[in-house]
């Protein structure tokens, strides 16, 4: 995950002002760390509206559970534990895990609005998130959690119950996979 | 080709999650093993160049925004009673008064129904019930030869009665019939 000044103690702080009431505080965690989270919803959904219903209720249930916030740990991960379940949840509810999975295929990068990047990285961004929705799904659950969401692989493994050994050799496949997709659209490595 | 040493511990170096005695030991052979080494060089610069919040990142929209900024900046807000200990024993007293009011009202609501319905006769009383009574037993007396003539399939034809003989009446009944006491058969 790249270094984007994920200061735990700095977190924690403004969580800490947040819960108690400061706006400010707030709107200085969401505009950090929601490009993220909605970006993991997005490719987890392939569904805008329903990525948006979501990332509400991801922080609308982290105000409900602030309690349970261990601020030792990174509040980023936190957050998309909350997404993850959530997401999950919603699959479970719904049962069209395979239908979302065929629609991901089908319209890779369709429904993901792009304005804020400029016209020379929209090429590579448009080929990159096709290479990651490209991904076989459990695949697809880890790299976004470790690349987007920074989650340590013990978290990753606990939240997808399975053994972190698991959850490691889903992410080298991913790893795999995605530069393959890269090589075929002309990217060849870096 | 692979390198058992990365696929154990590659991605655990680059996530931090190794211990520091472990972490060392796999730095050491990163420097040994082209494998492992190009694959690390390969996922630094790939986290750095393609794996970013701009690459990977979604920006949702303004509205969305700005309902999730508006409802969790308040933060947590405790809860906080208005109420006075008058005002909850004036609750009381006024749920008492309508108790009161509805239960009074119902049953003068009943019994100005009953009374009614007693004046106009839908309500039997012991003078009817006698009434009844004798109305019941004059029914059955009448019913019984009826329902005696309706069973009796021999009783209606005059072929059946005794030739001769003085008809009794013009029914034949099975053991009731008017008793002619002049009779002298």
């Amino acid at each position: 995950m790249e270094n984007f000044d994920v200061d735990t103690k700095e977190d924690s702080r403004l969580f800490d002002t947040w819960v108690k009431g400061d706006p400010k505080a707030f709107e200085i965690i969401y505009t950090k760390y929601r490009k993220r989270i909605f970006g993991f919803l997005i490719k987890m959904t392939s569904d805008k509206g329903l990525a948006e219903d979501l990332l509400q209720e991801t922080f609308f249930a982290a105000l409900r559970n602030a309690h349970q916030f261990d601020r030792n740990r990174s509040l980023l991960s936190w957050f998309f534990g909350i997404a993850h379940k959530k997401t999950i949840d919603h699959f479970r509810h719904v049962k069209v895990e395979n239908d979302h999975q065929l629609e991901a295929r089908k319209s890779i990068g369709s429904k993901i609005d792009t304005p804020d990047i400029d016209t020379s990285n929209k090429h590579l961004r448009e080929i990159i998130n096709e290479a990651v929705q490209s991904l076989d799904p459990l695949q697809r659950e880890v790299f976004l959690l470790r690349e987007l969401g920074g989650v340590a692989f013990k978290d990753i493994a606990a939240m997808m119950n399975c053994p972190i050994n698991t959850a490691l050799g889903r992410m080298r496949l991913a790893l795999k996979n995605i530069r393959k997709e890269l090589e075929k659209r002309g990217v060849h490595g870096v | 080709m692979e390198c058992n040493v990365w696929n154990e511990k590659g991605l655990l170096h680059l996530s931090g999650e190794l211990e520091s005695m472990h972490d060392r030991e796999f730095l050491r052979h990163v420097e040994a093993c082209s494998i492992c080494k190009a694959e690390l060089d390969a996922c630094i610069k790939e986290e750095k160049a393609f794996f970013t919040t701009d690459m990977l990142g979604v920006e949702p929209s303004t509205a969305i925004d700005e309902e999730i900024l508006r409802v969790c900046s308040r933060g947590i807000q405790p809860i906080v009673s208005t109420a006075s200990p008058f005002s909850f024993a004036r609750k009381i007293l006024v749920a008492v008064v309508l108790l009161v009011i509805g239960f009074g009202g119902g049953t003068y609501f009943v019994s100005v129904k009953m009374a009614s319905q007693s004046t106009r006769g839908d309500l039997p009383t012991a003078m009817d019930k006698r009434t009844d009574a004798q109305t019941a037993s004059v029914a059955t007396t009448e019913r019984a030869p009826a329902a005696a003539l309706d069973t009796n399939e021999e009783s209606a034809s005059l072929d059946s009665l005794p030739q001769g003989g003085k008809k009794k009446g013009n029914l034949s009944l099975q053991g009731v019939y008017p008793v002619d006491l002049n009779d002298n058969e």
